[in-house]
This record gives C-alpha cells, sequence and structure tokens, in this order.
C-alpha cells in the first residue's frame, strides 16, 4: 500500500513537472470561473405598451365635452333618462378623467407602470358596461339602473367579470395585487361550473345516460377541472402574497397560468376515436398547433399515437404549472425565470465539453510516453510488479480527473454564488413525481447530476488511458479518445437515418456526452430546458450508466491485461 | 553465482533471437557481453531483467528466477538499457529522487550517488541539458542508488570521454572488489579488455565462448603450446645446444623461436642458463583480443571496433 502511495506520488510529480499540465489546468479553471461570472442578459419580463400623456389628455377632453355637453344617449335612439342615471354616468365620466389624470401623472414618473394598461382597460369601458358593473355592485342607484337596462334591452349573457368599482380601487391605491382579484374570482366561478359538469357527467353516467364515450367526456371535464381548481390555488396565493408588479412572483403566476391554461385547452381540444377518424377523413390539413405544442396529428399516426402525443403535451404544461404553483404556494423562486445561481450552475454540466478533452489528452500520454521517451525500461527494472506501476498510473489519472471534476465545479459555484447571491443555494430544487411537485435540496441534487455527467468523461478516460497502454502511441490515443468524445454528436446526422429515432436511444455512442442528457428532465417554467441533444433522443440514463460502467471495466482488463504480459520491445 | 541464465530461447516472431543460451556472473566479477550488433545483448539483457519473457529457460539471479520471483529477483539488482534514457524535462536531482522512492530511499541517498558519478554541481539542471556523457554518468547513478550487488549495464561507455570512461572503469572495479557482479555489454573491443574479467561472446543468438580475458588472447594450439620467443647473447650455441637436446626451434631476425608448452619452455631456459647462454628475455606470443574475437565470431571487422 504504501509503495503504490509512493508510485502514485512519482506519477503525479511526472505529470504536473511538464509545464503544459499545469498551464493548461490553470487556463481550465480561469475559463471556467470567467464562464461562471457571466450574467445573461436580463430582457425583462413583460412586453410594455407604450402610451404617450397626450392619449389620455384627448381621452380626457372627450369626457370633459361629454359631461358638458350632457352626452348621456346611447344606443341611436333617444331615450327620457333620468336624473338618477344621469348622476351615475356623470359620476363615471368624472372617474374616466380621474383615471386619465392618474395615467399623465404616473407617466410623468415612469413609461412601465401596470396601472397604465389597467386603466386603459377601464378607460375602454362603455357606458351600458359601466352600468351593468354598477347595478351588480349594488350601487345606491342600483335599482333604477336595472330597471333602464332593461328598458334599453342591454343583457350581457354572461356576468361582468371585471369589476369596475374594485379595479379603480386598485389603481387608485397602486394595489397590484388587488387588481388581480377579478382574475382569482372569475377562476372559481370557471372550476365551480367545470365541477358542475363534471358531476352531472358522473351521475349521467352512473345512471347509464351517458353514451358510450361518456368515460371520454368525463376525462376531458375532468383534466379541465383538475387545471382550473389549480389555476384558482396560483391566484389565491399571489392574492395571498400580495405579490408586486413585474417582481420574478408575478412572472411565476403569469407564466404557471398560461401553463394550466394551455394545459385546459389541451384537454378541452383532444379528440375522441370518432372525431379522430372523421378529421382524418375530411382534413387535408394533417397538422393541429396550438401555441407551439403539437396537439395534432399527422397522416400515419394512429389514435393510439395521436392520444399519446397529446396526453405528452398536456402532462408537459401541467408539470409546467404545478412547478409554478409549488413556487408561488410555498415561497420558493422559480429558478429558471429569476436570473438565479440555481439555473446558472447548471449550465456547468456543458462545460463537460471543455473538462473531457483535456482529461483525454492527460490519459493519452500516461503510459505511452514512457514507451516513446523510453524511460519504461528504467521503470519496469525496478522490484516493483508490473501491475502495480500501471495501477499507479491508473490511480493518478482517475483521481487527477476527479480533481479536476470537483475543483472545475467549485470553482464554478463559487462564481455563481458570488454574481448571483450564494443564498439561492438554500432554495429547493422542484421536480415532478407521479404527477406532483416536490422539492428537494439543490446543492445534493446538483452534485449528483453532476456526478451523472462526470461518469462518460471517467468513460472516456479510461478508454484513453487503455488505447495508450496497448497502442503506445500517444497520439493514436489522443484521436481514439477524442473521436470517441465527439462521436456521441454523430446522433445529430444519425437522428434522420432511421426511421424509429429509439435505436439510437440503444446505441452507446450518445452517452459519451451523457451530460447532455441529465437536465432533460427539468422543467423550467420559462419553456426552455436541456439542449439539442436532448431533444433528439430519449436518453435512458441508467442505461448509459450501465454502458459507461462497463466500458470503464472492459478498459481496466485490457489495459492490465496487456501491460502486464506483453514484452517490452 | 549472482547472475544465472539457463538455457534461454526467445523468438520474435519466426525468427530466433537467442538460441539456448547460457551464461553466470559471479561475486566480484566483471562480465564483458561481447558480440556485433544485432547478435541478441540487449534482448538478453531484457530477458535478465524481466522486460522480455522467454519463451524456454529461465534466469537466476540472487537465487530467485526472475519469472516467478520478480520483486525479489530485481531487488538487488541495477541496470542501464540500450541508453540511459531519463525524463528530460525533470532535474538530474527529480530524476534520482523518482528512482530512489521506488527503492524506499531518500535525498540523502540520492545526494551520496550524484558524489560518486561526480554529477554533484549539476544536479538541479534539467536533464535536457545535459550532456552525453552526463546523461550516462546520471544512468549510472540511478542504476547504483539501491547499491545492487549486481550491475548490468548495456552500452555504459557511449558517450563518455576517456576521462569518464576510466572514471567508470575504475568504479566498476570497485564495486567488484566490494563483491558485487557487474555484466556490461558492449561492441567496443578495447574498452571490454580493459575492464572485464570475463568475456562472454554472443554471435546470432548464440554464446560462442564463455572464458576469462587471459584465456581468450592467450593463443594456444590444441596440445596447449604456446610460440615462444627467446633472445639470447650467443645465437649458435643456443641453437646448437637445443638441437642436441632435442628441442625443435627456428631462427629469425636473431631471435629463437618454438611452439611448446610452457613447461617445456621452462625446462628450455633452464637448459639455456646452464650451459652458460646469456637469456635476455623470453615471451609467449599472445593475440589481440581483436583477433581472438574475430577468430571467434567468424564475424567481420567492420561489426566491431
Amino acid at each position: 500500500m504504501k509503495l503504490i502511495a509512493t508510485l502514485i506520488k512519482n506519477e503525479y510529480i511526472k505529470l504536473f513537472k511538464k509545464k503544459s499540465v499545469p498551464i493548461l489546468l490553470f487556463v481550465l479553471l480561469l475559463f471556467i470561473f470567467g464562464i461562471s461570472l457571466i450574467k445573461p442578459f436580463n430582457y425583462g419580463f413583460i412586453g410594455r405598451d407604450f402610451y404617450s400623456p397626450s392619449y389620455f389628455e384627448n381621452e380626457k377632453l372627450q369626457y370633459k365635452y361629454n359631461i358638458e355637453n350632457s352626452v348621456y344617449e346611447y344606443f341611436g335612439e333617444k331615450e327620457d333618462i333620468s336624473d338618477e342615471i344621469k348622476a351615475v354616468i356623470k359620476e363615471f365620466y368624472e372617474k374616466q378623467i380621474a383615471l386619465c389624470d392618474k395615467a399623465i401623472a404616473i407617466l410623468d414618473e415612469s413609461e412601465n407602470d401596470w396601472r397604465i394598461s389597467a386603466i386603459t382597460e377601464l378607460l375602454n369601458m362603455s357606458v351600458p358596461q359601466y352600468l351593468s358593473d354598477y347595478a351588480t355592485g349594488n350601487g345606491e342607484y342600483a335599482e333604477v339602473v336595472n330597471e333602464y337596462l332593461s328598458k334599453i334591452g342591454y343583457f350581457y349573457g354572461y356576468e361582468r367579470y371585471l369589476s369596475y368599482s374594485a379595479q379603480f380601487k386598485a389603481i387608485m391605491e397602486n394595489d397590484y395585487s388587488e387588481s388581480k382579484r377579478y382574475l382569482y374570482d372569475l377562476a372559481v366561478k370557471t372550476s365551480d361550473s367545470l365541477k358542475a359538469q363534471l358531476d352531472e357527467l358522473k351521475s349521467k353516467k352512473e345512471n347509464g345516460a351517458g353514451g358510450s364515450d361518456i368515460d371520454f367526456k368525463i376525462f376531458k371535464v375532468n383534466g379541465r377541472y383538475i387545471n382550473s381548481e389549480r389555476i384558482v390555488r396560483a391566484y389565491k396565493a399571489a392574492l395571498d402574497k400580495k405579490i408586486e408588479y413585474n417582481s420574478v412572483l408575478d412572472e411565476t403566476l403569469r407564466r404557471t397560468i398560461n401553463a394550466l391554461q394551455s394545459a385546459m385547452f389541451g384537454y378541452e381540444s383532444i379528440l375522441s376515436e370518432e372525431e379522430f377518424q372523421k378529421n382524418k377523413e375530411n382534413d387535408t390539413n394533417n397538422y393541429y398547433y396550438y401555441s407551439g405544442y403539437y396537439y395534432g396529428y399527422n397522416s400515419n399516426d394512429t389514435y393510439e399515437d395521436y392520444l399519446e402525443n397529446s396526453k405528452k403535451s398536456i402532462e408537459n404544461d401541467e408539470n409546467k404549472g404545478l412547478v409554478g404553483l409549488y413556487s408561488l404556494e410555498n415561497d420558493v423562486t422559480e429558478m429558471s425565470l429569476a436570473n438565479s445561481a440555481r439555473d446558472k450552475s447548471l449550465s456547468f454540466i456543458n462545460l463537460f465539453w471543455f473538462i473531457a478533452p483535456l482529461a483525454i489528452y492527460f490519459a493519452s500520454s500516461m503510459v505511452s510516453q514512457e514507451f516513446s521517451t523510453k524511460t519504461i525500461n528504467l521503470l519496469l527494472i525496478r522490484p516493483v510488479k508490473r501491475w502495480k506501476i500501471l495501477l499507479s498510473k491508473y490511480i493518478c489519472i482517475v483521481t487527477l480527473t476527479l480533481g479536476m471534476i470537483v475543483a472545475c465545479a467549485a470553482v464554478y459555484l463559487v462564481g455563481t454564488g458570488i454574481s448571483f447571491g450564494f443564498s439561492d443555494f438554500l432554495q429547493p430544487y422542484i421536480y415532478i413525481a407521479s404527477g406532483e411537485a416536490h422539492a428537494a435540496s439543490f446543492v445534493p441534487w446538483f452534485l449528483w447530476r453532476v456526478f451523472l455527467a462526470a461518469v462518460p468523461v471517467f468513460c472516456l478516460v479510461n478508454l484513453t488511458f487503455m488505447f495508450s497502454t496497448v497502442t503506445k502511441g500517444t497520439a493514436v490515443s489522443l484521436i481514439l479518445g477524442v473521436l470517441s468524445l465527439f462521436s456521441s454528436i454523430l446522433i445529430l446526422f444519425f437522428t434522420g437515418l432511421f426511421e424509429n429515432p429509439d435505436i439510437i436511444t440503444y446505441m452507446p455512442f450518445p452517452y459519451f456526452s451523457m451530460w447532455s442528457y441529465v437536465l432533460s428532465d427539468i422543467i423550467y417554467l420559462d419553456g426552455s430546458n436541456g439542449n439539442i441533444f436532448s431533444y433528439l433522443i430519449n436518453a435512458d440514463l441508467t442505461y448509459g450508466f450501465i454502458l459507461m460502467l462497463g466500458f470503464i471495466i472492459l478498459s481496466v482488463i485490457l489495459a492490465f491485461a496487456d501491460f502486464t504480459k506483453k514484452d517490452i520491445k | 553465482m549472482i547472475l544465472e541464465m539457463r538455457n534461454v530461447t526467445k523468438y520474435f516472431g519466426k525468427r530466433k533471437v537467442l538460441d539456448n543460451v547460457s551464461l553466470t556472473v559471479n561475486e566480484g566479477e566483471i562480465l564483458g557481453f561481447l558480440g556485433p550488433n544485432g547478435a541478441g545483448k540487449t534482448t538478453a539483457i531484457k530477458i535478465m531483467l524481466g522486460l522480455l519473457n522467454a519463451d524456454s529457460g529461465e534466469v537466476i539471479i540472487n537465487g530467485y528466477s526472475v519469472k516467478k520471483d520478480f520483486e525479489k529477483a530485481l531487488k538487488r539488482v541495477g541496470g542501464i538499457i540500450e541508453s540511459p534514457d531519463m525524463y528530460n524535462y525533470l532535474t538530474g536531482y527529480e530524476n534520482l529522487m523518482l528512482c530512489a522512492r521506488m527503492h524506499g530511499l531518500g535525498r540523502e541517498r540520492v545526494l551520496e550517488v550524484a558524489e560518486q558519478v561526480k554529477l554533484a554541481g549539476r544536479l538541479n539542471d534539467k536533464v535536457k541539458k545535459y550532456s552525453l556523457g552526463m546523461r550516462q554518468r546520471l544512468g549510472v547513478a540511478q542504476a547504483i542508488i539501491n547499491r545492487p550487488n549486481l550491475l548490468v549495464l548495456d552500452e555504459p561507455t557511449n558517450g563518455l570521454d576517456p576521462v569518464g570512461i576510466k572514471e567508470l572503469r575504475d568504479m566498476l572495479r570497485d564495486y567488484a572488489r566490494q563483491g558485487a557482479a557487474v555484466f556490461v555489454s558492449s561492441h567496443l573491443l578495447a574498452e571490454m579488455e580493459l575492464m572485464c574479467d570475463t568475456l562472454c561472446i554472443i554471435e546470432q543468438g548464440v554464446v560462442i565462448a564463455q572464458k576469462s580475458l587471459r584465456e581468450f588472447i592467450t593463443t594456444t594450439d590444441t596440445a596447449d603450446r604456446l610460440n615462444y620467443t627467446f633472445s639470447v647473447g650467443d645465437l649458435e650455441k643456443a641453437v646448437a645446444l637445443l638441437n642436441a637436446n632435442g628441442y625443435e626451434v627456428t631462427v629469425s631476425d636473431s631471435l629463437i623461436h618454438a611452439q611448446i608448452t610452457k613447461e617445456k619452455a621452462a625446462a628450455m631456459a633452464k637448459l639455456l642458463s646452464l650451459n652458460d647462454v646469456d637469456l635476455y628475455s623470453m615471451t609467449a606470443e599472445q593475440k589481440r583480443l581483436e583477433d581472438a574475437f574475430l577468430q571467434a565470431t567468424h564475424g567481420s571487422k567492420d561489426q566491431i571496433s
């Protein structure tokens, strides 16, 4: 044991006394540290509408004119309008003027304020709409207003969802959170109505009156209902937390709602087998798209394919929604939206493209160089068995690779912490398991992913070490090692060759850059995850792990068998 | 006996490189392993030190089989093979420390051997800056670092200047005197002649002879007779006397020549002295090693120098 330790020490001395080795390692660490400090450009979350004060000035003039000239008439015909109604309408005009003044004052300070678009929304309300809102809000003259509305025949088939007075109050008090309340109310209504629909369908089924497709109908409504409930929860969490405009929470809410609504739409638009076959016969356009996601089918798809793909798309949306909901309800900053240290640290995985070639380079000369400089002769006539010599070299290169990865990861985490704040690492990683969101401590989870990502690096190092031992040529081993690494990008060409891309999943070469796939199961709320490779194949990490381990064992056996048995010519 | 090679045969592919080679080296003996280029010298050394596997036969060092008991057999062996290639980007000191550590030795021993090979002053220079002679000395230093009782040196005088060669020779002699066995391969006859006690000649993988140097260069015929030359005062009297006593002699250049055994030569000298013939000198003819070598190997003169 002591002898092996001495031999390893010798190998490290031989390696590090070569000038190129410390220089390359230093450059690598510097490069990685530099990358870790780069902050991505923050585009801001919401596209802004641009309003000039003159727009509100003009609006104001219009309302002033209406008051001065007693413009109370609507719907073409002249009506007898009671004083009460006139008073309510005048109040409306005055409120609109106040809103214009508010907008002008706000624009004086900032162009990017949530109230501007909210004010615009209220300014677009017509008198009858306002009156309807007034009536349902039980204002002083509610009864008179109701009468008037029925007289002029103004009925909306649905209840107004936007409460003018509540929204007016939120704007005046600059309460962004409260301005979402009407959306919450609406979500509750939607959810209640879907629940009623669901109950009805269920009772129909119990009574045997639902028809043959009752289960499919229940499936669709149930899916929508579940997600509508989630929307309610998301709004509730936002209201409870008093979210602020353009905050990460605000953006989380927006994306969560989008994802959940997208899932609801997915359930709504999914076709039954009968509808599917009918569409297939009639439709010349074989593709259905919805908000960038594939919900449709092509002419070769069977209904099972279509159903599976659609469910996958829905699940994708649902998972995003669940991650967002978990963030909202548990005070977790969703990592992809916040320029978080967590999100940034994940991109370390891609730097294995730089670490691996360097490790291969070191491994390529480990044994062969002793042959090219003929120092092998002096090394092997010491009273030390050959396997011990090779073992020391093997341990040297493996521990060097391990050290490189650990040092790179540490440097990267430190750099990320410096530029994004270390406290973010205390926030969890959210993942979905069996349809529910769970949180895991970020750092251990991250390290586990780094370990998985590092497995192919060790495999490549083992292969190159074996090449170096067997061929005794540094250049040959280097080329073979690097070719093995870059064989993983062959999938870019191979995906077109096979009718069934799943075959590629079970070929060994994609796994030489397994780091390309270790993050593909992360659910990012901002929509981007993984990299180009993880879109091409559905990599099986367990399979990859076993495969890499197999290569490692094979390489070790070959290297030791060759080195201990063969003549040193 | 420190080193024994027993019937070692080695093939490279189908070519027989060593054919039933046997040789021995004893304590205190310097054996010169002599042969033309390509005779199998380096192959034999590599088998001796375990770098190559023999197809048959075995090598015993200090009582242990190199094949079966590698670590024990090589424990007290030092060597240079082909050329003393070291890590050029390391200093002499670092190179020697690499070797020392493998034997469980340290800094003191490194400085000691550096002193011995007269490299102490340049120990902290990179080996790539060393002259060929210095590298050779560094090679010797790494070979003796573990105080071996068997030194195996492949062409150790390559690149050494005459002073260096003399120093090496003296050092090896010193080593041998202390009881170590030294195995030196070379194709340089003159050096072998000066350095070695015993010579082993190999040609085309076959050991032709292993004899002491004296035996090699002494010219004897099948009846153990040597060519003696006598220088005497009274040539005619001497010839007559010798002829009368039954000795067959010839005369040329005023010298008497006779092909006789050493016993007879002594008797002849005695006879001359007793009969008042002045005997100025009596010499037995010696072959030059070169001739002995050529005679033994039937080789061309171009192969050796």
